[in-house]
Formats: structure tokens, sequence, C-alpha cells
């Protein structure tokens, strides 16, 4: 059996007095790539937020085990030192600070040490190009005036540069383009590798197309009811998710 | 009564050579009391609706123990409390929605000289009402002076609707004051079209989760005085206000716009916006606008947007290229201005003000 | 008595001498005695000035006592009014030494890599910073030109006409009555003149000057930029700088000509028991341009609002400000226009923190006269409190007297959103880097008009003030 990378035993979270997540349980191991599936307000961004410690999320009950460790605790920046990433849904617009020098700054922070402004110059440069980004966009403030698919992007070329041990993707291919899609769905392929693992959380197949999908989980009303292997995505997108039986 | 004191004084005093800080009327007026001897008062009876023309016996007239202060100016808010000629007093039972608005139309003329009415409005909790008062007519030397107070309990929604058309001799001031209760909305809607010199002044204190949305419609021409002075108080959490007043200047006509949100601290989550903005229309007007953003409070969101500038070469030259005449075009392009307030009045009412706002432009261009 | 009337070449020495003399006069005089027109004569006696200054120092000190404080804005009740005169005339218990210099003083000199040397001047004790060595290279390259920097009593007396032509003229004693003071009790200031098509292409520094110990209060600004000409001034600097003298009521007269530019960059950074009411206008000419650059930093109280005067067709105006208000500190600061002429410009982009019970308040007008056709301004506020002990007000006003005009204005007041922190976190950025960075990038606009190490300066400046509330 794969190093458990991620585990999660019985999460309950409220927010505002309500709950939404309702004991969910989720094994995620070292090198594996996992995609959650469900309909809207199921609470698939609600996951993705608790995972990385939005403060406005409360864990009633449950744990959050990352490679040993228990994180329930955990601020976010403190998960990011640990190795996780959350690609947004909706990325923050930041006026004021430019892409390069926040994810330099961002760079050093999770390594632990102070990155060199050359040296992350050509890491950038380089990187941008793989996702076919105008090099430009590293002197533009940080996503903002960025269209939705270069936010999306933006977010990708993050996870690159700080190469976490485990990416969750947030809908990263809704409001994306086919071209787009492709590059991104590259550029995520590019990254995963046996060392990390990734959670997508989307509506369609398209970016998982080209990836070794290890198992996917329907989450419905705050619970996962249903996992299986790759074959599951393409019987949602056909069926819909009242056709399951849950 | 001679009033004397400086109308509409700004909450927060600013370079006094501006001489935006209140209104100094340009010689002194007297208002003497004379009675109105017209009907002005047609509303539809409702189980738990009682309409009292004032003067009525002062029914709770305040809500906790405080007495806010309000009003064009003290004296003028006085005034018209203490020696009503006019006005109503509305009471709306516990969850009462009134299908009907409820009327009051009042106009001047040589036997009738002078409207002062005192109006009370309480809505009791989740109650629903709808007033709407007119004001016109007119000779040399007629006045209005105005106070409407209203209180909407918890969950109440009220609908003021104020359209005043009085001829170019007449002096007007209109005094408001709102107490918004928890989750309660009060809506004011006001056209200002007459007046020799026209001051109103509206304000509402929001409690937490209140809503305060103040849509105002103006029109100056000839040699027409406008001044204009809102101020939503936030001391709930979660509380709402926006004001959006749009304008037209024609002829020698000057405007001043005085807008306050003021967010109280503790105030959180409130939220308060404003947006003014002024067609111009000739040379020779003055337009003046004091956007107060005033925040003691760090979590919420305050935002004010004003503009002014000539009608957009542009839209009048696409318009004119579809047949319309100069006159006509602007006409439209000064009706689209005043379209958010007229989208909140009833049908016949919004034709009443389109008919006034067309013959007093047609009055002002000297084509 | 005869070391007084040994006449000094150096502004620096008459300065100092003065200070020794008023020190022999306080020992004569009654400790009570107040701002008098034989004390205004005195001053101007000193300072060997031409009899009209003398009258016109007379006349505003009668303008003075016949205006009233402002009523509107910050309180300044705590400003001694009854006693103006400890203010221009320091006595001797207000000698002080480097050892009474509060301590955050000291360490803030330390924290913002000034160099040893300087921090004595600028706490405005003991020996002066020699500025005429390490700056004497810039001054010769500049006077080769024609161009003319001086210390204001020096100008008075070598250009008196140019001077008289201009000393507040566009600043009048009536103004208001600290500008009645200033003309009463001025000392000391720059004077700059650039002479036609010369780009001056090093910025100037008010600091290049030396500086006097207790000067500084009441200095005079007058620069002068000819037709096609260009200059950038910076004034202030981002140092604290301390008096025991808390009273700062300078004057600034800017005249761009046509044609010329003038940008006008101030770090001001007083200590935080100064009163500063400043008053700074700028007239601007035919397609002449005034940019302002301003950063607020220090003060108890603060009334700033730099005023352009557009008066030649095409004059532009350009304001970018920063106000940060901390705690016990009330910052009135904004920008005011006067479009009064055809096609001018003017843009405001003013930007105010305030946190830790602080008040940042932006005050403000924009005029157009019946004469400022197809003119156009632009307006934006922009207010991030960091706390809810902390205050911040808007107060903006805008006055159109003709149609063909433009005017667009918007102002907002918020704080950090939390959205923003989680993001910036979910990077491995701690909270307090992440606020500090969402402020930094806020004053961004501002920073990048700043020569770069006013830039660093200020940036280590907003660092400094936001470690007291952060964690």
């Amino acid at each position: 059996m794969r190093e458990h990378f991620l585990q999660i035993e019985n999460l309950h979270v409220s927010t505002d007095g309500k709950e939404i997540l309702k004991g969910l349980n989720l094994t995620v191991g070292r090198g594996e790539v996992h995609v959650i599936m469900g309909p809207n307000g199921a609470g698939k961004s609600t996951l993705a937020s608790v995972l990385m410690g939005h403060p406005q999320y409360e864990i009633t009950a449950g744990t959050i085990t990352f490679c040993g460790e228990v994180i329930n605790g955990l601020r976010p920046h403190e998960r990011a030192k640990l190795g996780l990433f959350l690609s947004f849904q909706y990325p923050e617009e930041i006026p004021g600070i430019t892409l390069e020098n926040f994810l330099r700054t961002a760079k050093s922070a999770v390594k632990g040490t102070q990155v060199g402004l050359l040296e992350f110059h050509r890491e950038l440069e380089q990187k941008m190009a793989q996702l076919n980004m105008d090099a430009q966009y590293a002197s533009r403030y940080l996503n903002v005036g960025f269209s939705g698919g270069e936010k999306k992007k933006s977010e990708i070329l993050q996870m690159l540069v700080l190469e976490p041990k485990l990416a969750i993707l947030d809908e990263t291919d809704s409001g994306l383009d086919v071209d787009a899609v492709r590059i991104v769905s590259a550029g995520v392929q590019q990254f995963h590798n046996e060392d990390n693992s990734l959670i997508i959380i989307t509506h369609h197949s398209r970016i998982t197309e080209h990836l070794p999908v290890h198992r996917v989980h329907i989450l419905l009303d705050g619970r996962i009811v249903e996992s299986g292997g790759p074959e599951l995505v393409d019987e949602v997108e056909q069926r819909g998710f009242a056709a399951l039986n849950c | 009564m001679v009033i004397k004191e400086q109308l509409n004084e700004l909450p927060v005093k600013t370079y006094r050579w501006l001489k935006v800080n209140g209104l100094t009327l340009p010689e002194p007026l007297e208002i003497a009391y004379q009675p109105y001897k017209k009907d002005y008062l047609s509303f539809s009876p409702l189980p738990g609706l009682t309409v009292r023309p004032m003067p009525a016996v002062p029914l709770r007239d305040r809500m906790g123990t405080e007495y806010v202060p309000y009003g064009v100016s003290a004296e003028l808010a006085a005034l018209a409390e203490a020696q009503p000629n006019a006005g109503a007093q509305v009471h709306v039972a516990q969850g009462v929605k009134c299908p009907e608005p409820i009327v009051l139309s009042y106009c001047c003329d040589g036997e009738n000289p002078v409207v002062m009415d005192h109006n009370v409005v309480f809505a009791e909790a989740g109650s629903r009402v709808t007033v709407i008062f007119q004001y016109s007519g007119g000779e040399a030397g007629a006045v209005h002076n105005g106070t409407l107070k209203v209180f909407a309990q918890p969950e109440a929604e009220v609908n003021i609707i104020k359209i005043q058309h009085m001829s170019d001799a007449v002096h007007h001031f209109d005094s408001t004051a709102a107490i918004v209760g928890e989750q309660a909305r009060v809506n004011f809607v006001h056209v200002e079209l007459g007046g020799k010199l026209a001051a109103m002044n509206y304000k509402a204190q929001l409690s937490s989760e209140a809503a305060v949305a103040i849509t105002g419609a103006y029109f100056g021409g000839d040699t027409r005085r406008l001044d204009l002075n809102y101020l939503a108080e936030h001391y709930g959490e979660g509380s709402v206000s926006d004001i959006t007043v749009h304008g037209a200047l024609a002829g020698e006509a000057k405007k001043i716009f005085r807008g306050t949100i003021d967010l109280k601290r503790g105030a959180r989550r409130a939220k308060g916006s404003e947006l003014e903005s002024v067609l111009l229309l000739d040379d020779t007007v003055r337009s003046i606008a004091v956007p107060l953003l005033l925040a003691g409070e760090d979590d919420v969101e305050g935002a004010h947007a004003a503009s002014a500038g000539k009608i957009d070469a542009d839209k009048l030259h696409y318009l004119m290229s579809r047949g319309l005449s100069e006159q006509q075009a602007t006409q439209l392009l000064v009706e689209a201005a005043f379209q958010p307030a007229l989208d909140q009045l009833p049908a016949a009412w919004q034709a009443l003000v389109k008919r006034e706002l067309e013959w007093r432009l047609m009055q002002c261009r000297t084509m | 008595m005869g070391e007084a009337a040994r006449k000094k070449t150096y502004v620096e020495d008459l300065s100092r001498e003065l200070y020794d003399q008023y020190n022999e006069f306080t020992y004569s005089y009654k400790v009570d005695r107040g701002l008098t027109p034989e004390v205004v004569r005195e001053i101007s006696r000193q300072k060997n000035e031409p009899s009209w200054m003398t009258e016109f120092r007379l006349k505003a000190l009668d303008i003075y006592y016949q205006l009233d404080v402002p009523p509107w804005g910050p309180n300044l009740d705590e400003l001694d009014i009854d006693n103006i005169i400890t203010y221009v005339k320091p006595s001797t218990e207000m000698r002080y030494s480097w050892d009474e210099v509060p301590e955050d003083i000291k360490n803030t000199f330390v924290r913002l890599g000034i160099p040893q040397a300087e921090h004595a001047s600028l706490a405005g004790v003991g020996a002066q910073y020699d500025s005429e060595v390490v700056y004497h290279s810039i001054k010769e390259n500049i006077r080769k030109r024609g161009v003319v920097y001086l210390d204001m009593e020096t100008a008075l007396r070598e250009y008196e006409d140019m001077v008289r032509e201009h000393f507040m003229t566009l600043v009048p004693p009536s103004d208001h009555k600290f500008v009645a003071l200033h003309g009463a009790v001025w000392s000391g200031g720059s004077f700059v003149y650039v002479p036609p098509g010369v780009h001056v292409d090093i910025p100037l520094q008010s600091y290049f000057r030396a500086n006097a110990p207790g000067a500084g209060q009441f200095e005079h600004t007058l620069i002068i930029v000819d037709k096609g000409a260009y200059l950038h001034f910076i004034e202030g600097c981002s140092a604290p700088k301390y008096s025991v003298n808390n009273l700062h009521a300078g004057c600034v007269e800017l005249f761009v000509r046509e044609g010329a530019r003038l940008r006008y960059s101030t770090i001001e950074n007083w200590s935080k028991n100064m009163f500063n009411l400043n008053t700074k206008r700028c007239l601007v000419d035919k397609n002449a341009v005034i940019e302002w650059v301003s950063g607020s930093f220090g003060s108890k109280v603060s009334m700033l609002y730099p005023m352009s005067i557009l008066r030649g067709e095409g004059a532009k105006a350009e304001f970018t400000g920063i106000t940060f208000a901390g705690e016990g500190q009330y910052l009135d600061t904004g920008a005011k226009v006067v479009h009064a002429a055809p096609h001018t410009t003017s843009t405001i982009n003013s930007r105010s923190i305030s946190k830790s019970g602080g008040t940042a308040v932006y005050r403000g007008v924009v005029k157009f006269t019946e004469r400022a056709k197809y003119s156009k301004s632009t307006v934006s506020c922009e207010s991030l409190m960091l706390d809810a002990q902390s205050r911040s007000d808007t107060i903006p006003v805008i006055d159109i007297a003709t149609d063909e005009v433009d005017v667009g204005h918007e102002a907002k007041i918020g704080r950090i959103s939390d959205a923003a922190i989680f993001y910036l976190m979910s990077r491995g950025i701690s909270e307090d880097e992440a606020k500090a960075m969402i402020v930094r990038g806020f004053v961004e606009p501002i920073a990048k008009e700043l020569p770069l190490e006013y830039a660093v300066e200020m940036n280590n400046l907003i660092n400094l003030e936001l470690e007291g509330t952060i964690g």
C-alpha cells in the first residue's frame, strides 16, 4: 500500500452555524491523482478551503492528517510550508504587488531560504513559457485585470513554482477555452510524478484526460457517497449525479 | 416666524472660502401660519391601517427615549411639528401589508399659499406601506415647509415617494427622518422639479441589518436653487445604505448635493454607497457636490462616486441620426437620468413626472 | 554684545548667532512677553532685511491677530496660541542635548540606515552636519547652468527684486492665521530659480542646505521654474525630524511658467509631538505641469492641502499622496485644485492608512471657474483602515461653474480583505507578512513616484509603523 499522504477521517465542517461537510472520509496516497465531482453546493469548494485552513470554516469533528501530522490546527501558511497547495476557483486580485515579486517571496517562505533574484527570474521565465503565458505578466500586479483563463494559468504557474507535495485544483478547468485547457493539463501532467499527489475538483473530464487517475469520488450533500475508478467520470458525465444510486 | 438659521448644514465642515458648509437664505424668510383648506388625503381603508389627518392626537412620536434632531434646519422642523396645517399620521399594525399607496396631494394657490405638513409613518414589525406625497402649484410668496418622520419597526418595509413640481416662485423645504429598525427597509424616492429654492434634508438611522435606499432625481432651470442633503447613519451591524441621485441643470440654476455616509464604530459589515451624477446643459449653471464618507469602523465597505459633464456628444448624435431634433434628443437623455427614480413610481405618476419634466425643459431651452 | 554685532557671511552662523542673541534677550525681557511688533522688528533687524520686508512682517502680524483659528478640522487646542512667542523664540531651558532626544527617535535613525554623522543634525541638536562638503559638486554643476539655489535669506539680499515680486503673493498672509504668523516670523527656507529651457537632471533636495538647530519651523520655500524648464525638488526626508518646539508653520510657493514642469516631492515625517500646519501652493501657467508627490507619516496633527491654481490654458496638475496615521495622530491632508483656464487637467490620487486609533482625513476641492471650459479632473481616494479603533474620513468638494467639463470622483473606504490574506497565506506567507504585503501594495502607486532611496525608506517606514499593532 502506498504511503498515505492525506487522510481525512469523519470530517464535519460548519460555517455561519450551518453544517456543510457531514462526516467526510478520504484517503490519498503518495503519487496518486484523485478526482472529486459533485453537484453545486455539495461542499467541494468548502473541502478545498478547509484543507487549506480558511478561518471562516470550523471543524466540528474529525481529523485531517497530512504526511502523518494532524493539521487541523495549522494556519494556511504553515500548511503551505508543509507542502499543500490550492489552486483557487476565484483567485484574488492583489494590486501593488507584481506576480514575480510575490512568487519569489512565496517560494522563499515555503522553502525556508531566500531565493536568488536572477536564478528565480530564469525559473519563472521558463515555467511561464511552458504554460504559454506572455512574459509580461510577471511584471503585472498579481491577478489584477487578468481574464478568468489567465487567472487560472497564474494559479498553475504558482503551483509549478512552489512545487507542493499535494496540490488541490478547485475547478481549474472552468473558464478556460479548449487550447488553454490543453496547455494547463500539460502543465499539470508535467508537475505530477510519483512523489506528489493531486486532488482535482471538477465538473468535466477534460483536465483529467491525460492524467493517471487513481480514484474518482462523488461528493454529495457534504459526504463522499461513491468512489470508483476513472470510468466513474464518464458515467457521471453521461448520466448525471441523480442517476447514481447514492 | 422669521427663518434665520443656516440651512442644511454639513455634518462635518470644511474650508470656509468654499461656502458649502450650509445654506444661508439671501434674505430672512417670514413664514406665517395659514390654514390649508383643501382636501389632500386619499387612501383605501384596510384593517390594521390607521390614517389620521394632522393635527391629530400624537401617537407614539418617538422611538426609544431619545429625540433625533433632523431637518433642513432645527427651526423649520420645529415650526412644522408645532403648527402643522396639513399632513397625516399613518399607523400600520404588525404584519399588515398595504397593497395600495396612501396619497397626500397638495396644490398651493392664492387662497392656500402655505403648506406646512407634519407627517408620521409608524410601521409595526413586518408590515409594509407606501406613502406618496405630491406638492404642486404656488404663486409668488408661497411656501411649503414639510416634515416627515418614519419609524420602521423590525422587518417592516416603508416606501416613501415625494414628487415636487411646484412653481418657480415657491420656497420648498422638505425634512425627513427615518429610524430604521432591525432588518427593516425604507425606500425613499424623490423628484424635485420646482421651487425658487428647494431645500431637502433626509436623514436615516440604521439599526443592524437595516437597509435604506434613496433615489433622487432633479431638474434645475432658470435661476432655481437646489440644496439636497442626505445623511445615512449606520449604527447597526450589517446595515446597508444606497444613495443614488441624478439630475440635470440648465440656465443659471445652481445646485448643491451633500451626501454623507457615516459608518459608526461597531457597525461591522455595514455597507454604504453613494452615486451622484449631473448633466450640465448650459455654461451658466453651477453644480456643487460634497460627497462625504466617514468611517469609525474598519470592517465596512464605503464607496462614493460623483461625476458631472455635458450630454455625451456621441449619444446625442446617435439619437439625432434617428430623426430626433436636438431638443427631443436632450429631453430623452435627461429623462434617462431620471429613470432610476421613475422606475420606482407607479405608472400614472411616471407619466406625470415625464410631462412636467418635458414642459420645464422646453421652457428652459431657447433654440 | 560685541560678538553679536559682528557681521557673519554664512546663514547658519547667523542663525546660531540669532539664537544666542535671543537667549540674551530673554534674559532681559519678562518671560510672558507675547509676540509683539518689537519682537518682529528685532527678527528683521537681526537678519539685516530691507525695510519693505520689515513692513511686510509687521502687516502680517497685524493680520495674525485679526484672524481666528479655523473652526473646522483637527482640534488645535493643545497649541499654546497665547504663547506663540515660545515657538518663535525658544527659551534657554529649551536648549536640548543629544541625551534628551527620545530613544525611539534615535532608534529610527538606525533602523532607517541614516549615516551616524547626520543623526545629531536631524535631531536638531548639537553640531551641524556640514552639507557643503558632500553636496558641493552637485551645487557647482547647477550653478554653472544658471540655476540659483540659495537659502531664502541670502536670496532676499542677492535677488531682492525677484523675491519681492513673488514673496507671499501666491499665499498672502490674509489666507489664514498660521500663514499670517508665518509672514511675521518666517525664517530660513530655500529659494530656487531655474532659467528658461534648463533641464535640471538631478533632483535638488532641501536637505542640501545645512539645517540650523531650532530652524525649520517657519521656513519659506520659493521656487520659480522659468519657461520650458524642468526641476525636481525634494523636500524633507524620511528620518523623523525632532524638535522641542512643536509647531511647524511653513510655506511653499511654486511658480511654474509657460511650458515648464516642476515635480515637488515631500516625505514628511515630523516627530509625533508636532503640529504641522503647512501651506503649499503652486501657480501653473500655460501648458505647464506641476506634479506633487507627498508622503505624510509623522506629526501629531497635520493640516496639509497642497493647492494648484491652473491659470494658463492647457495647464496640468497631478497629485499623488499617501498618509499614514498611527496612534495619537490626526492627519488631515488632501489636495486643492482650481481650474481657471480652458483645457486644463487635474488628477488626484490619494491613499491613506489609519491604525491604532489614528485618524486620517482626506480633505480637498476641485473647483472649475467659468473660464475652465474643456477641462477635466479625475479624483481617486482610497482609505485602508487596519483596525476598529481608527478613523478615516473623506471630505471632498466638487464645484463646477461651466458645462464643458468632464469630472469624475470616487472614494473607497475599507479594510484588508480576509480573502486576500487567506490567499497570500496559502502560499506560505505568514499573516503579518501578508498584511504588510497588502499595505505595501496599497501604497505602491505613490512609492513608485518617489526616487528610489525614498521609496526604500518609505517601505521601511511602513514596516516600522506596522510593527506596532500587527500580532
